[in-house]
């Protein structure tokens, strides 16, 4: 890419570029032409410098560039045979304040008082060249001019780092003051923004991140600076620049071909600097780099092995994060709300990982631009199509095959990327013995992705967003089951000016399930039941970067809810079964934020945001009000009111609170505090261990309150070996009020009073997340140990009967003990292995205490719920990442996945039950995946 | 639906071969819990009231019966009627055709008192039929009925089954054992009659419904409903000669739906990776003098209505029924036949034969395992035959009343 030809590019400079495992470089071009000195006779009397410059260039071929005014007085008379450019200016300008230099290029650069230092590619600087064809059209613009104490020492080198960039408009010394650079960060090769990277200087220390669209705004000091830039996981790279005044600078990264595939896992690239805590970005390549089941690299189960984050189970859709429910976790790909994310009711999360870039979980210090949702926000951000050229990854695994495309529409301004993915699990069935009642059986799923970006120009630019996922299964069962998410948006990115830019998202979210009866003999009661949720959504997020010290964040987030709770219809002609259709429900859910990263001081730093939420349910509905201080049941209905179409029946609002604050100790070691509080209108409702297809969702009305949630944590961050090693500690304590839990034998699904079969019930959880991750080296990855615990206390004066007598219980997925290794050792570049070993406290579960006789059988009688936990759980998975070469040019790189899935084949229980079978009860335990599973993936890209 | 999803689990398990199922009994020490268990309903028609009260037990042990209880039904006007223990925690009442209001059960024993609600007649429409159907997997046995009132909405089913086994072979003779007074005893090998015969080759076996049966209609327009009872797998031993199922339906309002359900989602229905909570069982009777304490069960007052079917013996229909097929030979000892036995004992064959006692090693190790069904002939040239010994089989081979008993129910065809 580089094509260098100076001749003082120095042995040292490029050690240091090889051994940097991915260097990220600055594109640019150099070429230095051989100057042969020119001989030339010239003869000038008493003329001005325009004269001069124009007959030299006629004679030369060099170009001058120089600022007109600065010259108005000067004027020469030389005569001069023979002679060289440098005599001839040698001359020209002897005894005066005027300057010159030289480039390799055949530029030549008047100044008055500074001379340019010719050891630096002027012309290839930053912007420089932009600049210089301004100025020899308009020969109006000022050129270079340095102080001479200023004078930059660094010798020319192939390296970005040590280019000096200009920025802003050249002032012929530096003025006094600051002035605000801005501009995008992106990857040089794919156009990409990078998003969350720190762009900052030491002296003083300042710094900001790069948002969502690689964009950033920084006030720094005029003059020279030593700009660094962080991205995640990645070797810091610096930036020489020269601040004039306000001006844009863009930085192209360009990783090197030879990068191999590293497992990255921060929490936060900057873990120390960062405000924010209890964050967790994980890059898709590290994703992949985790064995699972089947090979298929799947974002929520590596989400799992973060620390904080627990299911109830192998084939669970649901993650509870720091003891929340699995409904309190807001799942947001590329801005759309995701609200069923598994596939194969959980085998499988839906998200097709090489569409991904990266994900991003937040369990502790919540950004004041996302609310609804107590626990936590997992981000997924999907990458952008190559603006570039076409490419494309294939995929093939035991159970899925996925195809993505991408490519320029419309060359740097405009890309798409394509992918999609489905399962062939139709055939397996197909291939099952005959006997078997699974063998026409039908599952299958499938889901599309398609973002198109558009970029007008540096100020405005549109992504397009669509995504589809499909379920379907009719296993052996007279029932089929289908489900679906919908997304589509569209995002604005606009710079108003260097200070302030913003992101407005319009965007529709749905999800909807169907369930049909196939019965053969119960035609009369074959049903069609449905239930969905949309949502459109307005989201709005500024930027501010008011000062180096205040960047303040601002929006506004609106969401319009309209639920269908459900419709049970018959199927078919000879179906008995009566239409029966829940009203629908409607609510509108607005919020407005600020907050403010505040750096107090280099060590000091605050984020301080404040969330207003509003949530209103609106008609048309009716709405049953119970007499106070009496259990909401049926017989206790007061009166029911309708309200009219639009017409807000009930009105819950308040502000919620985002604080964290960070204090670094020293170079390598801070100390950061946050709390939160958050409200959430919208429930989950499920009274099954883990997330089951016929779960609904319930929007917050008169009898429903929303669930509020707040969270005080501390943690400690120190890295070890140049941050190569990085270690936290991190301990939370939270509670939750008013989460939903549910009566003995509440009916979920068709429930026209819902509000009389739920509870509300209080929680609260804390525990200690000890972290400790290897960025770099061969042997690569993170650890993790977890202490928490979760407990759960239903003390709803109004339940009736209260689960263990109103007392604090711990809740399913209250795994006290939990450790996690991710590990990933390079063989060599074409060649790593990767190992996942878990072990976590057995789950709470509810035992039988005791045995009675009834309908003919004996029974079990349940005790205290949760009062006795399933074997502990322990697994160990491995896998060798085998890459075909590295040659650049070739049509398609592949790529192998070999691995065993729970490799010493324990049977992990993931539950226990007792059933009644022929007249006695038997316990038994189930286990998911109770043998070793060897899986294999082949990859393509091309 | 939820019975589905583990189903679709199941698949899924079974598609990777990798999913288990073992026996999981944690020992868990557990409280004696003794808490009062009620089943049964109040018969509003003519019909005797049954109630069965019982304990909850330690898991290892289940319930026990709980006897020395009062138990009454108590009218709405003051009226009661006692219902007599069988000793076995069974509660009787005699057939009362109780006159038409409401009317609660109540219950005296361990020193307190426990309560229904004055309860509301739910009148339970007749079966319209029990159907039956031949697929794959075997006979499904259907029930059909339906309330033109549109208000049973609420359905729930037992059945008992009885179904004809049949012994291998008929046993025409059996062993005798007669004590002596010296404190020995002898046996001897006895003809049977034909009736003995018949009874042990001709036998019943019955069980009863031990799972909850449930159909709503709720969510229909007419109040019709077609619910599966009962399947019979291939080969069933039940189906191979008269088989007969008694459908007994009862009408459920919906707190009783709720009770059944509740306890079928809880004992039944589970093992699913969706599995609910188990939840609180109770019911709707309480106990008076401690409002805390535990009771399980509920009653209603309902007449249940029955329908009962046969289905003869199946084509391809394999019996299972395997018993050991050897057939020995016991031959009497040489020096008891010829004392009594033989041409030469002018008794009839049959007589001689019974008289002749086994030898003691025979009779030690033949008697308990094992059935004469004929004898072997000495055949004489010029005398006649005489017996000199029997063919024994298993006695499972010719004894139905160990799989089953020799009483032919009342409703079996003749």
């Amino acid at each position: 890419m580089m094509k260098l030809q100076n001749k003082s590019i120095t042995r040292s400079h490029l050690k240091v570029g090889v051994s940097t495992l991915i260097i990220l470089l600055l594109t640019f071009r150099v070429s230095y032409s051989q100057q042969q000195p020119l001989n030339m006779d010239v003869d000038f009397k008493s003329v001005k410098i325009d004269e001069f410059v124009q007959e030299l260039e006629k004679k030369s071929g060099y170009h001058f560039y120089y600022n007109q005014s600065h010259f108005d007085s000067l004027r020469i008379t030389i005569n001069l045979k023979g002679s060289t450019i440098r005599e001839i200016l040698n001359e020209a300008f002897k005894n005066s304040k005027y300057q010159y230099a030289i480039d390799s290029e055949s530029n030549i650069f008047l100044t008055l008082n500074t001379k340019i230092d010719e050891r630096l590619p002027l012309s290839l600087f930053g912007n420089f060249s932009d600049v210089s064809k301004v100025a020899s059209k308009s020969n109006s613009v000022s050129i270079t001019t340095l102080d001479n104490e200023r004078v930059i020492p660094k010798q020319i080198d192939t390296k970005a780092e040590e280019k000096v960039y200009e920025v802003g408009l050249r002032t012929p010394s530096i003025l006094p003051g600051k002035a605000t650079i801005s501009g995008y960060l992106r990857e040089g090769k794919s156009g990409e923004p990078v998003v969350g990277a720190s762009i900052f200087i030491m002296k003083p220390r300042l710094g900001v991140v790069t948002n969502e669209n690689g964009y950033y705004s920084l006030q720094l000091p005029k003059g020279q600076q030593t700009l660094m830039v962080r991205v995640a996981g990645q070797r810091e790279i610096s930036r020489q620049i020269i601040l004039y005044s306000d001006g844009t600078f863009n930085i192209d990264l360009k990783s090197q071909v030879i990068s191999l595939k590293e497992v990255v896992v921060t929490r936060k690239s900057d873990n120390l600097a960062a405000t924010q805590m209890g964050v967790n970005k994980i890059n898709i390549q590290s994703i992949k780099n985790v064995p699972t089941v089947f090979g298929e690299a799947d974002i929520l189960k590596v989400v799992l092995t973060l620390p904080g984050v627990k299911s109830v189970g192998e084939a669970s859709g649901g993650f509870n994060v720091r003891g929340g429910a699995t409904d309190q976790n807001l799942i947001l790909f590329n801005d759309a709300t995701i609200y069923n994310p598994s596939h194969f009711f959980g085998f499988f999360s839906a998200f097709n990982p090489d569409l991904v870039k990266d994900v991003e979980l937040y369990k502790s210090s919540i950004p004041a631009k996302y609310g609804g949702r107590l626990s936590s926000v997992l981000n997924i951000s999907g990458r952008e199509g190559n603006k570039k050229k076409f490419t494309g990854t294939a995929g093939i695994g035991l159970l899925t095959s996925r195809l993505n495309i991408e490519g320029p529409l419309n060359k740097d301004k405009t890309s798409f990327l394509l992918g999609g993915r489905t399962t062939y699990s139709d055939l397996i069935f197909g291939l099952m013995p005959k006997k078997s009642v699974y063998r026409n059986s039908k599952a299958s799923f499938y889901d599309v992705n398609l973002l198109i970006n558009h970029k007008f120009n540096e100020k405005n630019s549109v992504s397009l967003m669509g995504y589809v996922s499909d379920d379907q299964s009719d296993l052996g069962t007279d029932t089929s089951y289908s489900y679906a998410n919908q997304n589509a948006s569209i995002k604005w990115q606009h710079v108003f000016n260097k200070k302030l830019n913003g992101n407005f998202v319009i965007g529709y979210d749905g999800y909807k399930y169907n369930t049909e009866s196939n019965s053969e003999y119960d035609t009369l009661g074959a049903y069609n039941l449905g239930f969905d949720i949309n949502q459109v959504n307005f989201k709005s997020g500024l930027t501010y970067y008011l000062n180096p010290k205040h960047t303040v964040d601002f929006g506004l987030n609106s969401i319009y809810y309209k639920l269908h709770p459900g419709s049970y219809l018959p199927k078919g002609r000879s179906s008995l079964v009566t239409p029966d259709v829940l009203e629908g429900e409607q609510a509108l859910e607005n919020a407005l934020y600020i907050s403010d990263n505040y750096e107090m001081s280099p060590s000091l730093s605050f984020t301080f945001g404040v969330r207003y939420s509003h949530f209103s349910n609106l008609g048309p509905k009716t709405i049953n009000s119970y007499a106070p201080g009496l259990p909401k049941e049926e017989n206790n209905i007061l009166d029911s009111t309708a309200y009219r179409n639009g017409q807000v029946s009930k009105t819950y609002q308040g502000p919620e609170i985002r604080f964290s604050a960070r204090y670094v100790v020293n170079k390598s070691l801070s100390i950061k505090a946050g709390y939160n509080s958050l409200r959430q209108y919208i429930h989950l409702l499920s009274n099954t261990t883990a997330i089951s297809p016929t779960d609904t969702w319930k929007l917050s009305d008169p009898n429903i309150r929303p669930q509020q949630g707040n969270q005080i944590s501390l943690g400690l961050y120190k890295n070890f070996d140049s941050n190569a090693l990085e270690t936290s500690v991190e301990v939370y304590f939270k509670r939750i009020k008013n989460y939903l839990d549910y009566k003995s034998g509440a009916q979920l699904i068709m429930n026209h009073t819902i509000e009389t079969d739920v509870i509300n019930t209080q929680g609260k959880a804390y525990g200690a997340e000890f972290f400790i991750k290897k960025t770099a080296g061969k042997l690569n990855g993170w650890a993790s140990y977890t202490y928490s615990r979760t407990f759960l206390k239903m003390d709803d004066p109004n339940a009736g009967e209260l689960i263990n007598g109103g007392e604090y219980y711990p809740a399913n997925f209250d795994k006290p003990h939990d450790f996690t290794v991710i590990g990933n050792y390079k063989l060599s570049h074409r060649l790593s292995f990767s190992s996942n070993i878990t072990y976590s406290t057995g789950r709470p579960i509810t035992v039988p205490i005791g045995l009675f006789t009834y309908s003919g059988s004996l029974r079990a009688l349940y005790g205290d719920r949760n009062s006795y936990r399933v074997p502990d759980y322990f697994r160990t998975d491995l896998s060798l990442n085998i890459d075909g070469n590295h040659k650049v040019n070739q049509v398609a790189h592949n790529s192998w996945t070999v691995g065993v899935y729970n490799l010493t084949g324990r049977k992990n229980p993931y539950s226990t039950f007792f059933t009644s079978q022929g007249g006695v009860v038997k316990g038994y335990k189930l286990s998911i995946f109770g043998t070793a599973i060897p899986f294999v993936n082949y990859n393509l890209r091309f | 639906m939820r019975n589905d999803s583990y189903r679709l689990i199941y698949v899924i398990v079974m598609l990777f071969l990798a999913a288990c199922k073992e026996r999981f009994e944690p020992a868990i020490d557990t409280p004696l819990t003794g808490y009062l268990v009620v089943e049964g309903n109040i018969n509003s028609g003519m019909g005797p009231t049954v109630i069965k009260l019982s304990r909850t037990g330690k898991l290892n042990f289940g319930g026990r019966a709980e006897n020395e209880a009062e138990v009454q039904i108590l009218g709405e006007d003051l009226s009661s009627y006692a219902l007599a223990g069988n000793g076995n925690g069974v509660y009787t009442s005699a057939v009362l055709n109780l006159p038409k209001q409401r009317y609660q059960l109540r219950i005296k024993t361990g020193g307190k008192e426990y309560l229904t609600e004055l309860l509301e007649e739910k009148q339970t429409p007749p079966i319209d039929s029990v159907s039956w159907q031949r697929d794959p997997d075997g006979v499904r046995i259907y029930v059909h009925t339906h309330d033109d009132a549109n208000k049973a909405k609420y359905y729930k089913w037992t059945f008992d089954e009885t179904w004809e086994i049949h012994s291998d072979y008929f046993s025409s003779y059996g062993f005798k054992t007669t004590p002596r007074p010296n404190g020995r005893s002898v046996t001897t090998v006895f003809k049977r009659t034909q009736q003995e015969e018949e009874m042990m080759f001709y036998c019943w076996k019955s069980e009863a419904s031990n799972q909850i049966l449930l159909g709503s209609t709720a969510k229909l327009a007419k109040d019709i409903i077609t619910a599966p009872v009962q399947l019979i797998r291939n080969n069933d031993e039940r189906l191979v000669y008269l088989y007969s199922i008694n459908v007994v339906q009862t009408a459920l309002d919906m707190e009783s739906y709720n009770f059944y359900k509740n306890l079928k989602d809880n004992t039944e229905s589970n093992g699913s990776i969706f599995d609910r909570q188990p939840s609180e069982i109770d019911g709707n009777i309480r106990c008076v003098t401690d409002p805390g304490e535990l009771v399980i069960g509920n009653v209603m007052l309902t007449s249940p209505q029955e329908k009962r079917i046969f289905i003869y013996g199946l084509p391809n229909w394999r019996n299972p029924f395997a018993c050991d097929p050897t057939i020995l030979e016991m031959f009497h000892n040489p020096d008891t036949l010829k004392k009594y036995n033989g041409p030469h004992v002018n008794l009839p064959m049959e007589v001689a034969a019974a008289n002749t006692p086994l030898h003691p090693d025979s009779a030690l190790k033949y008697t308990a395992g094992k059935a004469p069904i004929a004898p072997l002939y000495a055949v004489g040239i010029s005398a006649p035959n005489y017996i000199i010994g029997y063919e024994l089989a298993s006695r499972r081979c010719v004894d139905c009343t160990v799989r089953g008993s020799n009483i032919k129910p009342l409703f079996w065809p003749q």
